[in-house]
């Protein structure tokens, strides 16, 4: 059921096509517009990051949380089918901005930075799964409407968080040359690793909330 | 098959200043329950309860003898018409059957066409364009479809024209000629209770005042009406006391009957009597002057 | 068998489909060993709750006019024929006395009325 659930899902986030032809153009016009093609990798992730709340305040729009309801399906179905629409569609949306960079870099004449798509892509899922992860069980129990405000704790937390982690020893020892003799590739792989499992937890934690979820 | 379809006990839930309960509630398969009440007495709350859109305490609610709201199998045999639709505005009607179809293992796409036909929707309609009356019949063709044993409606015939409203209700009878199916619904129509209904549910303010059979109701309330004076023990009983010029009307319970002398006229209650009555007051000395 | 219901006469619903299924057995629409249309089809074509026509069955039950048989349902029983024709003259003279006070209050004459009986004499 929950293959059948996320295909649902995602027929209804990206069927009519002008929903998600925006986004799309974005990605694209990243491509040509900046002058680096890979950042449209980058604003893939952007673009879906912003998506995803928007999805949901569609869902509220139409009171589908009722039509999911009734549905046979338990919440737990939908939740994971929800995850697993959005990283769908994030992949598409990756996929895209992969061919608008290797199609751009190719008519500019210049070599497809390979070196550079890699730990791009790595940081976008990080980012992505990130934001998502922090902002959808918030959805998930209080529904759009209630949990939008709400959105910016998370933000405010992680930037607080992270700058008293600075302010700590845990950083002192390290020597930005080190950092910089690093190979940036296993260590944005690890990072997009962390990611998915922050990915995975946080649906975990949205199927909780969801199930408590009155409707 | 199962005995009953429905059965909660003690069932209550609180938002905001709403009380609900505890609210038992009973329904064998095979027969046909109405609740009643004034907006806001609770009807909504207490189908979203035995539904499991609200959370309910485990064991609180029984749908089918043994499953638990929302359960994916209570689900399954379960079919539901809400007050507001829940499809996005721009699917279309006909392809409704494919794209929610697809989630029940008895999906019925033949009965889903006969009844888009029979209601008259036009296949090729957006669902953000169906008046109120034509959403209330598709709402109704989806839950069908799947072939449930148990319809729930929550006030399926408000806001629809007469014409309407008789094709729903027809389309109800045929459902109930099947044994093993039960309906529950709330309603502030009362006449579409008096020719469906076998149970009823009266709800006023949250609680229950009464449960049972539809006739039971008229042998239970009397309806007393006077000219004179009221006497203080008799005012005691009158729930919903309005005063005329002319004299009072208010509604008793038949046992309280005694409590009255011959120059008041004491008839059997309707539906509506025992709905407005009991709304209009929270306790038997509340009066109302016209 | 015909059964037609009025929601503004006062009488019951039950009572009606009673009174009616009794009236076909006694004048000869319904024989003897008939079934009598299921309880939940008969609800749905007189578009009456379940309990209205169980209630209306099982009175009938009571008063030995039908029998509820195992797979069959209920099933027209064996009809004393004596009482049978008593409930149908009973019929006739509550008819009359009402034709007699419909006529009298409207001040119509002996003659008046059977001209009028004539007419539907014919026509029924």
């Amino acid at each position: 059921m929950i293959a059948t659930f996320a295909a649902f899902d995602t027929a209804n986030f990206v069927v009519p096509l002008r929903k998600i032809l925006p986004p799309a153009l974005v990605v694209v016009l990243a491509a040509v517009v900046t002058p680096w093609p890979v950042t449209s990798v980058v604003a893939g992730a952007v673009v879906m990051t912003l998506l995803a709340p928007h999805h949901f305040a569609d869902d509220e729009r139409s009171d589908l949380d009722v039509l999911y309801s009734t549905l046979p399906v338990d919440r737990r179905t939908v939740v994971i089918g929800r995850y697993l629409s959005l990283l769908l569609v994030y992949l598409a949306v990756a996929a895209l901005a992969t061919l608008a960079t290797v199609v751009v870099s190719g008519l500019e004449g210049s070599p497809v930075p390979v070196d550079v798509l890699v730990p791009a892509h790595l940081g976008s899922l990080i980012f992505f799964c990130v934001a998502v992860a922090v902002q959808l069980p918030f959805f998930f129990a209080l529904g759009h409407a209630r949990a939008r405000p709400m959105i910016y704790v998370p933000v405010v937390v992680l930037s607080a968080g992270t700058w008293l982690l600075g302010q700590t020893s845990l950083f002192d020892g390290l020597d930005p040359r080190s950092v910089a003799s690093l190979d940036p590739v296993p260590a944005w792989s690890a990072g997009a690793a962390g990611a998915l499992a922050l990915f995975v937890a946080s649906a975990a934690v949205s199927v909780v909330l969801y199930r408590r979820r009155p409707l | 098959m199962s005995t009953t379809a429905v059965l909660a006990r003690g069932l209550t839930h609180a938002r905001g200043s709403f009380r609900l309960g505890p609210v038992d509630v009973e329904l064998p398969t095979g027969l046909v329950m109405g609740f009643v009440g004034h907006n806001g007495a609770g009807k909504t709350t207490t189908i979203r309860s035995l539904l499991g859109m609200l959370p309910t305490a485990p064991g609180q609610v029984r749908l089918f003898d043994e499953l638990e709201p929302g359960s994916a199998q209570a689900r399954a045999r379960t079919g539901v018409v809400l007050d507001r639709p829940f499809l996005a505005p721009q699917w279309r009607v006909g392809g409704l059957g494919r794209r929610l179809g697809r989630f029940h293992r008895t999906w019925n796409q033949s009965t889903f066409e006969r009844l888009q036909n029979r209601f008259g929707l036009d296949p090729a309609a957006r669902c953000g364009t169906l008046s109120r009356g034509q959403g209330a019949k598709l709402a109704l063709a989806l839950a069908l479809s799947h072939e449930p044993e148990l319809l729930v409606l929550d006030e399926p015939t408000s806001g629809l024209d007469p014409l309407a409203r008789q094709d729903v209700v027809d389309v109800l009878r045929e459902f109930m000629v099947d044994e093993r199916h039960s309906i529950l619904f709330s309603t502030h129509i009362t006449s579409d209770l008096d020719h469906l209904a076998d149970l009823i549910l009266v709800m006023d303010s949250g609680r229950l005042a009464y449960s049972g059979s539809l006739h039971g109701l008229g042998e239970e309330f009397a309806m007393v009406r006077g000219t004179g004076e009221l006497t203080e023990e008799a005012g005691r009983h009158v729930h919903g006391l309005r005063r005329n010029p002319h004299g009072f009307e208010g509604l008793i319970r038949t046992e309280a009957t005694p409590a009255f002398d011959s120059s008041v006229v004491i008839e059997a209650a309707g539906t509506d009597d025992v709905v407005i009555h009991l709304a209009r007051n929270t306790s038997p000395r509340a009066e109302q002057k016209l | 068998m015909k059964i037609v219901l009025s929601s503004s006469s006062g009488v019951p619903l039950y009572e009606q489909i009673k009174t009616q299924i009794r009236a076909a057995v006694y004048g000869g629409d319904l024989q003897v060993g008939d079934r009598l249309p299921s309880l939940r089809q008969l609800a749905a074509d007189l578009r009456v709750s379940l309990m209205t026509v169980t209630r209306a069955y099982n009175d009938l039950v009571a008063d030995k006019l039908v029998h509820n048989e195992h797979g069959r349902g209920f099933v027209v029983l064996e009809v004393d024929t004596d009482s049978a024709r008593q409930a149908t003259r009973e019929r006739v003279e509550a008819a009359a006395t009402e034709l007699v006070a419909a006529a009298r209050g409207a001040r119509m004459s002996r003659a008046d009325v059977d001209v009028i009986l004539d007419q539907f004499w014919s026509t029924a």
